[in-house]
């Protein structure tokens, strides 16, 4: 056996072609918190992958900063050995990432490399396609109208502010109101939305807690939706270069199956820590500061990012891309930079509110501030005629609502108004992981905009809106539930036998 | 540190050159007392060899540094700065861990590696 080895490592040696040449080098000038000054290297461009000498091994780099006299290179893995005058290569590469169908279920970092113990990522490395980070968004020949709706699965957001393929909503709010929970139940409701191509969800976690994120690949997991989920994860301890990276690693993945004609899904966890990423990048390559230290280009970082997100026409394969940032805001600040910057980038904002969580209304979303700006193009037929007034309801609720306290001094009208808003709130409340399918969301909000819930008690509606879509599912799948499904429309028809259906449910179960 | 080697040798060049004859002493004890003032006064060697490349660019050479395994014989040595011009810097340094063989920079920037330790990694990478 050893003497095989031994003949195996002569006739490597022996078969050893020697090309000595003269090549680009550059030298580390300074290095600290994974930041070098490289001297050198005339040629490197930017976003270049750099070799970096670490000891017996290479650490890799990127370049960041092309100035007069030096690079500005920031560390993609830890490399201790990296000292100064160490050497640098340039490899000609900008950064990218392989991608495939085979990624799909799997846990990996902003690099490529699998986080989840599962073995390689690809059984045929030549099938993967290399997708640069950065790259220019489609342009405006190339889009086309956002027309396909993403449904959420949350009655409250897919009632008032729908959101379709193609689409960027920002999920924003303080911390602990429910973002990740939004996001989470979207990609979940995914698997139960028949009738449209399958979205393939991209979840990005920057900067997050291991545990959180182990808790969010289980959940997935648990629910079957891993199938057609990719997590693309960095700790909060990850290098700072590669939480600045994992959003772009995602766009890159969401743009694979978007030129592939299929409807992508990306979630960014969040936009504030990716934020301070970048400005921490900055600082230490001393970029100079603006307002709250971030740095001048930070408004580009996330327009350049979020722009990416896109509906393609039919010539370009007809795929999309939709962006779900999430923002934590401080205080219930909105107006504050990050915030206003990705407000201003986006297409709508879903705005949960703290106060509304401590109340028990969860989603805590605020309908007021709430807005989606293209989504009702999207936003289907059926439950556009359905949630038409909810909107306007609501609203006339929220104005009313000081008054509650003096219920007994109000007029009829007004009584009702606030009576009938608090029922509707009641309705719009839904427990997290538990996302509805469109057509219950359909039937629920039908029977309670209808006034076919005006007598049931508060404590009761959970029970009523659960026991409705069971005796639909029962009774009517096929003329109710399979109708609204498959056409998207409640047609007269259908509208009949459903409020015949509703009717019947309340006399026979629920009087 | 405040300002790389090179910078401040960038700095000194672009005084020196305007300075006349007579007050470049003076400029020569301003230079120290601003590298004292920054607190680099540690890294001086560092800038008095930035100086010595600037110099040599500025004179039209190249700065070539040979790495060598082991150190090397006075007469290789002047070998080697024969075959180069007498505005170039040659600078000769000593790095065992490449294992045999020479390693050439010029200017930074270009590199010619035929050690051993190259090729072993080469080999195994």
């Amino acid at each position: 056996m050893a003497y095989d080895v031994i003949e195996k490592i002569k006739q490597e040696i022996a078969s050893f072609e020697e090309h000595s040449k003269l090549e680009d080098v550059g030298t580390v000038v300074e290095a600290g918190d994974g930041i070098l000054k490289i001297s050198g290297l005339p040629r490197v461009l930017s976003q270049e992958i750099l070799l970096v000498e670490a000891g017996d091994d290479r650490a890799v780099a990127l370049a960041f900063n092309l100035e007069e006299n030096f690079i500005g290179a920031v560390l993609l893995s830890k490399a201790e050995a990296v000292s100064v005058g160490s050497r640098v290569w340039g490899t000609e590469r900008v950064l990218s990432i392989k991608i495939n169908e085979q990624m799909i279920g799997r846990v990996i970092d902003p690099l490529g490399e699998p986080l989840d113990g599962k073995g390689a990522l690809f059984t045929k490395e030549k099938e993967a396609v290399e997708y640069s980070l950065e790259r220019s968004a489609p342009s405006v020949m190339m889009r086309e109208s956002v027309d396909t709706p993403i449904h959420t699965g949350i009655k409250a957001i897919d009632s008032m502010i729908p959101i379709g393929r193609g689409q960027r909503e920002l999920i924003i709010g303080d911390r602990q109101t429910g973002k990740t929970a939004v996001a989470l139940d979207t990609i979940l409701n995914q698997r139960q939305d028949a009738g449209r191509p399958q979205v393939i969800c991209i979840y990005v976690a920057i900067g997050q807690k291991n545990s959180k994120i182990a808790q969010l690949v289980k959940a997935l997991e648990e629910a079957g939706a891993l199938e057609y989920s990719i997590i693309v994860a960095t700790s909060a301890s990850a290098p700072t270069a590669l939480q600045y990276l994992a959003p772009f690693a995602g766009c890159a993945i969401g743009e694979y199956f978007m030129d592939h004609g299929r409807d992508a899904l990306v979630v960014y966890d969040d936009l504030s820590k990716h934020a301070d990423a970048y400005r921490e990048l900055s600082l230490l390559l001393r970029r100079p500061p603006g307002r709250e230290a971030y740095p001048g280009d930070i408004f580009f970082l996330h327009s350049r990012l979020l722009e990416r997100a896109a509906k393609l026409n039919k010539e370009k394969g007809g795929g999309s891309l939709t962006a779900l940032p999430i923002i934590e805001t401080k205080l219930s600040d909105v107006s504050a930079y990050i915030p206003t910057n990705v407000i201003s980038i986006t297409d709508g904002q879903i705005y949960l509110e703290s106060d509304l969580f401590n109340q028990g209304i969860r989603p805590a979303v605020n309908v007021g501030l709430s807005v989606s700006r293209v989504g009702s193009a999207a936003q289907t037929k059926a439950m556009k005629k359905v949630a038409s007034r909810l909107r306007l309801e609501l609203a006339q609720f929220r104005e009313l609502r000081a008054f509650v306290q003096f219920a007994s001094d109000l007029d009829e009208g007004t009584k009702k108004k606030i009576e009938r808003g608090r029922l509707l709130t009641e309705v719009l409340k839904q427990e997290d992981r538990a996302p509805l399918p469109f057509e219950d969301e359909t039937v629920v909000l039908y029977a309670a905009l209808n006034g076919y819930c005006d007598d049931v008690p508060f404590a009761r509606i959970e029970e009523f809106e659960r026991e409705l879509i069971a005796y639909l599912k029962k009774m009517h799948e096929q003329d109710v539930m399979k109708a609204i499904c498959s056409e998207g429309v409640l047609s007269e028809s259908v509208e009949e036998k459903l409020k015949k259906a509703v009717e019947d449910f309340k006399k026979a179960l629920f009087s | 540190m405040k300002y790389a080697p090179e910078l401040y040798a960038q700095a000194f060049f672009s005084v020196w050159d305007t300075t006349p004859p007579r007050k470049r002493s003076q400029c020569l004890k301003r230079f120290v007392q601003t590298v004292a003032k920054y607190g680099d006064n540690a890294r001086f060697r560092k800038i008095v060899l930035a100086l010595e490349e600037e110099a040599t660019r500025r004179k039209g050479g190249r700065v070539v540094e040979f790495e060598f395994a082991r150190p090397i014989s006075p007469s290789l040595l002047s070998r080697l700065a024969d075959a180069f011009s007498p505005r170039d810097l040659i600078r000769v340094r000593v790095k065992p861990d490449l294992i045999a063989g020479v390693r050439m920079v010029v200017n930074g920037e270009r590199q010619l590696d035929t050690t051993l330790r190259r090729k072993i990694d080469d080999m195994f990478h």
